[in-house]
C-alpha cells in the first residue's frame, strides 16, 4: 500500500456504501484525503481518512500500554505551515492481562488539519503531499504506510467535508464550571455534577498514575485518579475528560498543574 | 511445565499486571524453554540477566530481531561480559505467537542464540508487568531490577533509535555505576495474555 490516488479512494469508499456495512475484507487500513477550499482567512483544511476493516483499531496519541499512533510527514509547498492535527475522541480498549490502550475502532477515522499558505489568494491548485505511517491491530498488529497527494480545489464543493457515515467527534473545551479537580492526598478527585459516567484519557506527558485501568473511568460524578509522586511533587495531570450525562457526552481537555506532595499531611 | 516462585508478591490470585519497578527484587521463576530445558532465574544468581518479552509474530519484535538484529547484536556484545539473556514468550495458547512449534521455528528464523522460555499462563509476564513485545528488564547481579522499559528510543515499527537503553544499563552495571535511565515506556505489540 504505497500510493493511493486520494480521490479514487474517496469514490471507492462512497461507492461501497461505507456507512452501511463495515469493510470485512482487504487490508486493515485504506487511506484517503480531502482538501477543502481555502477559507476567507486563507486557511486550508485537510481531512485525513482512515478506513478500518472490521475488528481493527488505530491508536490515539496518548498514554497507551502498546501500539503507536499514526504519524504524518507533510510535504508542503514553500512557505506553507501546518497547525496541529485534530484527533477524534478515542475509546478505552482493555486487553487481557490488565493492559489498556486508547484507540479508534470505528469504521472511519477522520483527522483534521489546518494548513496556512503564505498567500491566501494563491492557495488553490497547490499540491499537498503526505506520508502516513500507522500501526493497525486486532489480535495481531500490522504496520502500514502510504503516500497521498491532494490538490487544493479552486472553488467550493457541494459535498460535505466528511464522507458518508463519518461523524467524527473532536474534543472541545468543557463548559465552564462543569467539573472541578481537587487534590486529596495523592489522589486527584474530578467531579462533574450530573454526570452518570466519567472517563479520563491521559496525554502522553501526563504525570504518573497508579492504575489507569481501574481509575480511568467511573460510574457517577466522581472520578478519582491515584497519582504516583515524583519526588515531592504530583502531576501534572493532563488529558481528556469525558463527561457522560443522560443527555449528552462531552469530551474536553483537562490540565491540572504539578503540585507539591506532602505525604500524610495532604497536598496543596 | 512451569513452577513460578514468587518473591514477596501476591500474584497468582490476581490475573492482572502486578509489575516490578527498578530497585525492586526481580520475581523469581522457572520456565521451560522451547528445547525442553528448564531455566530458573535463581540459576543465574550473581549474574546480570536481561529478560526480553518476545512474540515472534509482532512487527516490533521483527524490527529488532529480524530487520535490524538489535537484540542479537546487543546480546552478543554483552554475552562476552557474562550477561545472561533470556527471551520470554507470554502469549496464551491460541494467541498470536504462541506455542512450541511456532517458537521453535522462530529460533531458527531469527537465529536466536538465547533460550526462548514459554509462559503460556502469563504468570511471569504479569509478575514483571510486561506490557509489550518487546519489553526489556535488566536485573543486576544483586537480583534487583535495574532497568525496565523499551529497548531503544524509536517507537516505530521499522526505524532504530539513537539510544539503546539496555546497552546503556548494562554498561553502567558492568562499570559499577548507577543506571542513569532506570525506566522508560516500553513500546510494541501488546503481550497476548
Amino acid at each position: 500500500m504505497r500510493f493511493f490516488p486520494a480521490l479514487i479512494i474517496i469514490l471507492l469508499l462512497t461507492a461501497c456504501g461505507h456507512n452501511d456495512a463495515r469493510r470485512a475484507a482487504g487490508p486493515p487500513v485504506l487511506m484517503a484525503a480531502r482538501v477543502l477550499p481555502a477559507a476567507t482567512d486563507g486557511t486550508v483544511r485537510v481531512c485525513w481518512y482512515f478506513d478500518l476493516a472490521a475488528d481493527w483499531h488505530l491508536y490515539w496519541p496518548g498514554l497507551n500500554d502498546s501500539g503507536f499512533p499514526p504519524s504524518l510527514k507533510l510535504d508542503l509547498p514553500e512557505g506553507w505551515s501546518a497547525r496541529p492535527l485534530r484527533w477524534p475522541v478515542p475509546v478505552r480498549h482493555e486487553l487481557p492481562g490488565g493492559l489498556l490502550d486508547h484507540v479508534y475502532d470505528q469504521p472511519l477515522v477522520v483527522l483534521e488539519q489546518d494548513l496556512v499558505p503564505p498567500d491566501p489568494v494563491a492557495a488553490a491548485g497547490a499540491d499537498i503531499g503526505a506520508r502516513w505511517r500507522w500501526l493497525a491491530c486486532r489480535e495481531e498488529c500490522v504496520p502500514g504506510d502510504t503516500t497521498l497527494v491532494v490538490t487544493v480545489p479552486y472553488r467550493l464543493e457541494a459535498a460535505a467535508k466528511v464522507l458518508p457515515g463519518a461523524e467524527p467527534v473532536y474534543p472541545a473545551p468543557l463548559p465552564a464550571g462543569s467539573f472541578t479537580a481537587d487534590w486529596t492526598g495523592a489522589d486527584l478527585e474530578i467531579r462533574a455534577p450530573g454526570a452518570r459516567r466519567l472517563r479520563f484519557f491521559p496525554y502522553e506527558d501526563c504525570g504518573r498514575l497508579a492504575d489507569l485501568l481501574a481509575d480511568g473511568q467511573a460510574q457517577g460524578d466522581l472520578l478519582r485518579l491515584r497519582c504516583v509522586p515524583d519526588g515531592d511533587t504530583l502531576g501534572p495531570v493532563r488529558g481528556l475528560l469525558q463527561v457522560e450525562t443522560d443527555d449528552d457526552v462531552l469530551t474536553g481537555p483537562v490540565e491540572v498543574p504539578i503540585t507539591t506532595h506532602i505525604p500524610d499531611r495532604g497536598t496543596s | 511445565m512451569k513452577i513460578l516462585t514468587l518473591t514477596g508478591l501476591l500474584l497468582l490470585a490476581v490475573p492482572a499486571l502486578a509489575g516490578v519497578a527498578p530497585g525492586q527484587q526481580a520475581p523469581g521463576f522457572t520456565l521451560t524453554a522451547v528445547d525442553g530445558a528448564e531455566h530458573s532465574l535463581a540459576d543465574f544468581t550473581g549474574q546480570i540477566v536481561v529478560l526480553e518479552w518476545f512474540n515472534p509474530d509482532c512487527p516490533f519484535v521483527k524490527k529488532h530481531r529480524l530487520h535490524h538484529k538489535t537484540m542479537n547484536e546487543t546480546q552478543a556484545a554483552y554475552a562476552e561480559k557474562g550477561v545472561v539473556w533470556l527471551a520470554v514468550n507470554s502469549s496464551a495458547a491460541g494467541k498470536q505467537g504462541a506455542g512450541l512449534e511456532r517458537n521453535l521455528k522462530a529460533v531458527e528464523q531469527y537465529a536466536m542464540p538465547v533460550p526462548v522460555l514459554l509462559d503460556p499462563d502469563g504468570e511471569v509476564g504479569m509478575a514483571y508487568g510486561a506490557r509489550t513485545t518487546p519489553h526489556m528488564f535488566v536485573i543486576a547481579a544483586d537480583g534487583l531490577v535495574a532497568y525496565a522499559g523499551a529497548i531503544d528510543d524509536d517507537r516505530s515499527a521499522d526505524t532504530l533509535g539513537g539510544t539503546n537503553y539496555v546497552a546503556a544499563a548494562l554498561d553502567a552495571l558492568l562499570a559499577g555505576e548507577p543506571v542513569a535511565t532506570e525506566r522508560t515506556r516500553p513500546y510494541g505489540c501488546s503481550v497476548k495474555y
